[in-house]
């Protein structure tokens, strides 16, 4: 029954969602069509009446906003995200082709910074007031508190462009081919490791400081007297009753980012000219190519929607009070 | 004598002063004896438990010695003292509510103490778990004891920690406020748990309560900032109290009269001069003031700390 509750609950809100993607980038000034010739937006358009008014009517888009709103959904509904403007495509294609790079990125660096953050925060909490703790605390947050795109920009800077150890950005080499797979996934991983340590680097001292203040507050609790009053080891209490309980807070905060990571890594993507959805959003957005916005919009809100979703279950597995409400 | 402590000292350094949490106790324990230390809250007698247990932070100075059987508590290693605990020495800490880990189960709580102590794999410390929840008569124990302590009444937890504590055997329990909070029927089942499972055992029963005394213990001790006021059998100390203090505790019982001692207890940062109950105490001399009193046998076995006694 809980789950089947939180099913619907999602729908409603991916519905709610979806109404706020279409009307969003409608309410942005400009129109797509001053890019679809590749012009600037603040050159006048050379387009007579005619042409614009075809030009329009071919994406729907002469149409009043509620029709337009009516069209979107019906199509939505059918699993056609429409095409976009700029690149004639449909959307899901170019959103597939570009989600895959986001997904390897975002992927690659919250595999190793959600752990090690959480790692690192409860060894320094136990160790609280000691060396170790100042330690570990002056140097993440430190290094945390850099912007990702300056950190990102300093990575270009240093270690592509002055000692060239590793590519200036995109994924892979453009026009490159590989002998075998091997190679092909050494370029990518080449590629790959400077905005996946600019990501890790930028988000490690959230995950590792909510860890730290959790475990503080847990070391506290009466039921850590009460483990040690039964003569467990400190390493057994930490690992056994602190690390679970002082997790819960961590579940929603790690579904939050996980879910906002897909345009959390717009700067990143933007630094290292990485072909990833945030950059693809971007594109889009300066582009008024609206079906495309919607398009990603939704994924983002999807992708969102499911980390909670996920977080929501990852709760009940957690903390056995949560499953009896 | 399973337990004697001389002379303890537990201070804790804080920004506002020094705290005399334990000032200067003396205090033994026999082998099967229940032992009631009473006073109001804040007075310290949890720290003494606590410091007995050596659970409090390694920043607090403890002097004075501890001894446990022929071991001097103070004296061994922290690995050391990990075996006597839980295992020796078992504590019952207050509030049950706040002492079970919420996310583990309930009967996983006792067996992890088994497994520890006594060697047991996995599979027969679950079951002793469960033996050990049926013994503090807690109804269906093999279901319960994969419950999580929010499935628990009041009452129910507080047997789950009184299992745990016994899950060892221990010779010597340290029961901190175990009637707490509980409602005046779960209070005397735990009382008659309490004297059934303790039978064969020493207990130190820190307590506010004098009817809970009253039930359980031999002899009694009076706390009262940081020291022993008074420390008789428990006859002696409902029939005949000797400490002004020990009388207005017993007064302020309900069916005494509810008469409160006037005053409140003094912060154990700024002790007063002379006895330290003088500024409350009906009886107070000019000696009060100036002279610290010294603790008497005035009977035999009946210490009292007061000029007038």
């Amino acid at each position: 029954m809980h789950y089947i509750n939180k099913l619907a609950y999602y729908l409603v809100i991916i519905l709610i969602i979806l109404s706020i993607n279409f009307f969003l980038p409608r309410a942005m000034p400009g129109d797509p069509l001053a890019y679809v010739l590749g012009e600037n937006p603040d050159m006048p358009i050379r387009m007579t009446e005619e042409e614009r008014e075809m030009k329009l009517a071919e994406y729907g888009l002469d149409k009043p906003l509620p029709e337009q709103y009516v069209d979107y959904m019906i199509k939505l509904s059918k699993g056609d995200l429409g095409h976009s403007i700029y690149y004639k495509n449909p959307v899901m294609d170019e959103i597939l082709i570009r989600l895959k790079w986001t997904l390897l990125l975002t992927g690659t660096a919250t595999v190793i910074y959600m752990p090690l953050g959480i790692f690192l925060g409860a060894e320094s909490a136990w160790a609280r007031g000691k060396k170790k703790d100042t330690l570990s605390l002056i140097t993440i947050l430190t290094v945390s508190s850099f912007p990702s795109f300056v950190l990102g920009t300093l990575f270009v800077i240093f270690f592509a462009f002055k000692l060239g150890l590793f590519p200036l950005g995109c994924a892979n080499t453009i026009g490159a081919t590989y002998a075998n797979p091997l190679e092909e996934a050494l370029d990518i991983l080449h590629h790959l490791i400077l905005p996946v340590a600019t990501l890790i680097i930028a988000h490690i001292g959230g995950t590792y400081l909510l860890m730290r203040n959790s475990m503080l507050s847990v070391i506290g609790a009466d039921y850590i007297l009460s483990a040690r009053a039964k003569g467990l080891s400190e390493r057994y209490i930490l690992n056994r009753h602190a690390i679970r309980n002082a997790l819960l807070p961590i579940v929603t905060m790690a579904a939050l980012t996980i879910g906002f990571m897909t345009v959390g890594t717009i700067f990143v993507e933007k630094v290292f000219a990485y072909p990833g959805i945030g950059l693809l959003l971007y594109d889009s957005v300066l582009r008024r190519d609206y079906p495309l916005i919607q398009g990603i919009f939704l994924f983002i809100s999807i992708f969102v929607v499911l980390a909670n979703f996920i977080a929501d279950m990852a709760y009940v597995w957690l903390d056995p009070r949560v499953s009896d409400e | 004598m399973i337990l004697k402590i001389s002379k303890l000292k537990t201070h804790f350094s804080t920004p506002d002063g020094l705290v005399r949490a334990v000032d200067t106790i003396d205090l033994s324990i026999r082998e099967r004896e229940t032992v009631g230390l009473i006073g109001e809250t804040g007075c310290g007698k949890t720290v003494l438990g606590l410091t007995i247990t050596r659970l409090l932070q390694s920043s607090t100075t403890v002097k004075g010695t501890i001894i446990y059987k022929e071991t001097n508590l103070l004296k061994i290693s922290e690995t050391e003292m990990r075996r006597i605990r839980g295992d020796e020495i078992a504590m019952i800490l207050q509030n049950p509510t706040t002492s079970l880990n919420p996310v583990m189960r309930v009967g996983e709580q006792i067996a992890e103490v088994i497994r520890l102590h006594q060697g047991l794999n996995k599979k027969d410390a679950a079951e002793k778990a469960i033996k050990m929840l049926g013994s503090v008569r807690i109804p269906s124990p093999s279901q319960r004891a994969n419950e999580y302590p929010h499935e628990f009444s009041g009452g129910m937890k507080q047997r789950v920690m009184i299992a745990m504590g016994l899950a060892c055997n221990p010779s010597l329990i340290i029961a901190d406020e175990p009637t707490k909070g509980l409602d005046v029927t779960i209070k005397s089942q735990i009382i008659k748990l309490l004297k059934e499972v303790t039978k064969e055992k020493a207990m130190l029963l820190i307590t506010h309560d004098l009817s809970v005394a009253r039930a359980l213990c031999d002899r009694i001790a009076l706390m009262y900032a940081g020291e022993l006021v008074e420390c008789a059998p428990a006859g002696e100390i409902f029939d005949a109290p000797r400490h002004p203090y020990t009388r207005g505790f017993l007064g302020s019982l309900p069916r005494n009269g509810l008469v409160p001692i006037p005053g409140m207890s003094p912060s154990l940062i700024n002790l007063p001069q002379g006895c330290r109950f003088h500024p409350r105490c009906a009886n107070a001399k000019a000696i009060c003031k100036r002279k610290h009193p010294g603790m008497t046998e005035i009977e035999d076995g009946h210490f009292v700390r007061c000029f007038d006694a």
